[in-house]
């Protein structure tokens, strides 16, 4: 038997001619507040400067390039100014159209205006009255294509300007297309079977781009000639499609690793994203509801002297520097992996006031310790497994993360080895 | 007759067990270890040493062929392939890595084809993996490299021989974390890091080559066995679900092997958790259990759980897990989720809508930070323009507010039909008293000449005029008009160019004829650029 190894990677892909009329669809969105890889190790994917990077090399002057909605994940101070950053960061990348979706939409009017400012415009909702006070426009025209946006959540909080119902906007934006003599395309705030419905509802239209969670689909599905397509979430990647001879082909995902370089004005925007984050004090402000009394490592490390020393070498014992150095100790996002009981009335502040609970301490996996050095014979604190760890060392942030792996860094207490084995 | 000598002849004709691989292990590393094990259940020890002397041992020797590389490039080359190699030898603790001029044991050359990234059209490293025979036993690894644009980097040439070494040591490719989530450029920024993970695999794959080594050498028998992995499904399909829960799956794994299945999951998303490792006897099932917590989680999910084995045939497997994942409820309010308060207080209604097929019942409400009380009460009929079923939201709060914007939770409490306590619904809301600017605070961002921002000026219950609009640039157009909304005002800033480049901070101040509030002073801040 002749024993063979495998090729490991494929061969070049020859330069092809470029024929006239030919369009390229670069499409992103559901980046869910993550701007930037976060930076716990490598190798991260996705966040908005490389992003920029990708649409100039990728795209060409004529390329449309689509920002569908779920940019953000909530209603909260970060979220707007998240917001806020992406808008100008589209405008910087030449980004044709974002759709306003219903989380972007729950920000308010206010908002809406900013981030028309922002992104110079780019905004549509096709939903909202032409008319409305916002100035957003209801689709974008590009090329051979009338762009529409949508969003299948029901009561929406613009419902001030709020004029129609989904299928009755993309009926218009259809009617709008055939009137211009062009091809409608849509951004939907809405998932894959919603996008189903509307492509047998509206098969003049030739691409839904819907959100899904997770990794975007290998394929791009075909409802009759309309093809659905969704970048996956998070913005770890784009699509890549171009559009030729009436017809969509070359579908390409395109994971935004570190071979893409940060764009320079970009990376502006990102670090007056940072700079607006720490002056407006996000973390320190931080609705805080969970009432619990942390002791700080510290205090722990009086009886525990063999685990504080495993813990002094261990790089959580610094996991606060480690922010500080590159300017995300104020990000609230950032911090509650970092110090100990962010969500708690008595959890971590800052290194000012509550020094004990900077950093992951023995509280962070443990639990608030403030009974069991009180009471120390009567209220103990459980013993943790690897389900601890992976609240923060998720693969988002922690990417190849293992628990057998990683806890020998940090191996303590009695029983490890059962644990490690 | 020595020591060794008598020893051999004792143990000749012994069987010994074979050895466990680890999960991770190189299918062609594994097949060549049961090749080796084959032929030891048949005394053909000869043939045993043949396969065996492709598998790393105390010495491992690798040539480097740099006759392509331009002159300039090759002692930098040179050197990362040798640092490459120390790597794995200081990780791996078990063996040695020697250079040598010819007939390594792996040969690694660079060719100048060009290899592009199909969907980039950047140029790529390409590691070749060519056929390897027993007759001939060495590797070649050939390195493409786009020297002429300076896409390669040095980093691209360590990168690429650690992967090198790595499958020749016995690395199945893919825990290789710079490989980990699926096709990728070798082309990184930073070197990779050899994990102890992966450095474990690579010393079991050595320890098992040598166990069969020993074997083969002192003539014993081995019976092979090989474990082989079954799953009961081929994807976990979890269906609908909804936004706040944590919701337990699992698997079953089958070993229909001979050997001991080891097995270690790794799943794609932060929101799923499992079993770390599995191991599971000849003939057995073993269960492979996690959960996924839905609350970060929307819509659409499409994630998967890497499974590394150590059946050879399925070292690496991705197992699709999928679901629909809902919000349970939808929150119906005709205004904006901004609350602006008079000073004798404010009563607004919102309705929460459950999902028909996640009924909860509301219990008590709160209002974070804020003088109020939010009460709830079943509702059915009407509100904006469609029929509901569900809870009508009293949200009473108190004037009497500081004037600033508060940016907080309407937190609502709620239990299942069976009176059990589930997670509160959580709403973002902002509460402010008096003629309120929306946004707070104006970022302009990169500003240049003929750009244009707007904000509102709003106070619903109370009519109000703008008077006067003021910012501390004169290089600022300003235009104030009523909205078709009762109280509400649009500003419009324009800029006009001529400030001095860079940072700039500044204040719009908007005059009302309110006696009580004259002046609402919004902050501004922007870059001008042009």
């Amino acid at each position: 038997m002749k024993l063979l190894f495998l090729a490991a990677g494929a061969l070049a892909v020859g330069a092809s001619m470029i024929p006239a009329k030919r369009t390229t669809f670069l499409l992103s969105g559901n980046l869910l507040g993550s701007l930037a890889p976060c930076g716990c190790s490598s190798p991260m994917t996705g966040g908005i400067k490389r992003r920029a990077t990708a649409f100039k090399q990728l795209g060409g002057a004529n390329a449309i390039i689509l920002e569908n909605a779920g940019l953000i994940k909530d209603g909260s101070r970060q979220s707007i100014l998240k917001m806020e950053a992406i808008a100008e960061a589209d405008r910087k990348a030449n980004v044709t159209a974002i759709n306003l979706g219903g989380v972007e939409s729950s920000l308010g009017g206010g908002t809406a205006l900013s981030l028309q400012g922002l992104s110079q415009r780019r905004l549509i909702a096709s939903q909202l009255a032409s008319d409305n006070s916002l100035g957003v426009s209801r689709w974008a025209y590009r090329g051979d294509f009338v762009i529409g946006g949508v969003s299948s959540l029901e009561g929406a909080t613009l419902a001030q300007e709020q004029a129609q119902s989904m299928n009755q906007a993309v009926a218009e934006l259809v009617k709008e297309s055939e009137s211009r003599k062009r091809f409608p395309v849509l951004m939907l705030d809405g998932d894959q079977a919603k996008a189903e419905a509307l492509a047998a509802a509206f098969p003049q239209l030739v691409l839904i781009q819907y959100q899904s969670s997770g990794s975007s689909s290998r394929s791009p599905e075909k409802v009759g000639k309309t093809w659905l397509v969704s970048p996956g979430s998070e913005g770890k990647s784009i699509l890549k499609l171009t559009w030729e001879g009436n017809k969509f082909s070359g579908y390409q995902v395109i994971e935004l690793g570190p071979g893409f370089a940060d764009e320079p004005k970009v990376s502006l925007t990102y670090k007056d994203y940072l700079g607006r984050v720490q002056r407006e004090k996000l973390f320190e402000n931080r609705v805080r509801t969970v009432t619990e009394s942390f002791s700080g490592t510290a205090t722990c490390a009086k009886c525990h002297a063999a685990e504080a020393k495993v813990w002094a070498g261990s790089s959580h014992s610094h996991a606060l520097k480690t922010l500080e150095l590159v300017g995300h100790q104020v990000d609230p996002d950032c911090v509650k992996c970092h110090t100990v009981g962010t969500d708690s009335i008595g959890g971590f502040e800052s290194r000012k006031l509550t020094p004990q609970l900077a950093n992951v301490g023995c509280e962070s996996c443990h639990g608030a310790g403030a009974a069991h050095s009180d009471s120390p014979k009567k209220v103990h604190l459980p013993r943790l497994g690897g389900a601890a760890c992976m609240s923060c060392h998720v693969p988002d942030h922690s990417p190849g993360f293992e628990f057998s792996t990683g806890w020998k860094k940090v191996m303590h207490g009695q029983g490890v080895q059962r644990v490690d084995k | 007759m020595n020591l060794l000598l008598l020893a051999t002849v004792l143990l000749q004709g012994k069987t010994v067990a074979a050895p466990v691989m680890p999960p991770g292990a190189h299918s062609n590393f594994h097949q060549a270890i049961l090749e080796a094990e084959e032929r030891l259940s048949k005394s053909d020890f000869s043939g045993a040493a043949s396969w065996l002397s492709m598998l790393p041992g105390d010495t491992i020797t690798y040539s480097v062929d740099l006759s392509r590389v331009p002159a300039g490039m090759r002692t930098s080359f040179s050197t990362e392939i040798d640092q490459a190699a120390r790597a794995w030898q200081s990780k791996a603790k078990v063996f040695s890595m020697q250079r040598v001029s010819t007939k390594g044991h792996i040969r690694i050359f660079f060719t100048n084809s060009v290899s592009r990234d199909p969907t980039t059209q950047n140029a790529r490293s390409v590691v070749l993996m060519p056929g390897l025979d027993p007759a001939s036993p060495y590797m070649e690894s050939g390195i493409a490299l786009n020297w002429e644009t300076g896409a390669a980097t040095e980093q691209d040439v360590y990168n690429a021989s650690a992967k090198v070494f790595g499958e020749y040591l016995g690395m199945c490719s893919m825990p290789f974390e710079i490989f980990s989530t699926g096709p990728r450029q070798i082309s990184s920024t930073s070197r990779v890091i050899i994990s102890d993970t992966e450095a474990s695999i690579v010393r079991a794959c050595w320890e098992a080559a040598d166990k069969v080594r020993k074997a083969t050498k002192a003539k014993n028998k081995m019976t092979p066995s090989r474990p082989r992995l079954g799953l009961d499904t081929e994807s976990i399909e979890m269906g609908k679900l909804f936004v706040g829960n944590i919701v337990p799956f699992g698997f079953g794994v089958t070993n229909e092997g001979d050997a001991p299945l080891k097995v270690a999951l790794r799943p794609d998303c932060g929101c799923l958790t499992t079993l770390p490792r599995l191991e599971v006897e000849p003939g057995r099932t073993g269960l492979a259990t996690g959960s996924m917590d839905t609350t970060p989680v929307k819509g659409d999910f499409s994630h998967t759980i890497m499974i590394f084995s150590n059946d050879p045939e399925r070292p690496m497997i991705q197992l699709p897990i999928r679901a629909v994942v809902k919000i349970p409820h939808r929150i119906l309010r005709k205004e904006e989720n901004f609350f602006i308060v008079p000073k004798s207080g404010v009563d607004a209604e919102a309705v929460v809508v459950p999902d028909a097929e996640y009924p909860f019942k509301l219990l008590d409400g709160e209002l974070i930070g804020v003088p109020s009380k939010v009460t709830g009460t079943p509702f059915e009929g009407e509100y904006m323009g469609e029929v509901v079923k569900g809870y009508k939201l009293k949200i009473h709060i108190d004037g009497n507010l500081a004037l600033r914007r508060i940016g907080t939770q309407i937190r609502i409490g709620r239990q299942s039909p069976t009176g059990e306590r589930m997670n509160p619904i959580i709403w973002d809301v902002r509460v402010q008293q008096g003629i309120v600017a929306d946004p707070e605070s104006v970022n302009l961002g990169s500003l240049e000449s003929g750009m244009e921002s707007s904000l509102f000026v709003d106070r619903p219950y109370t009519k109000f005029a703008v008077t006067k609009l003021e910012v501390n640039d004169p290089n600022f157009t300003l235009k104030s008009e009523p909205t078709k909304l009762e109280g509400r005002f649009k500003i419009t800033l324009k800029y006009r160019g001529g400030s001095p480049l860079g940072n700039w901070r500044g204040t719009l101040k908007i005059h009302t004829d309110d006696a009580g509030q004259p002046v609402v002073t919004v902050p501004l801040e922007a870059t001008f650029i042009r």
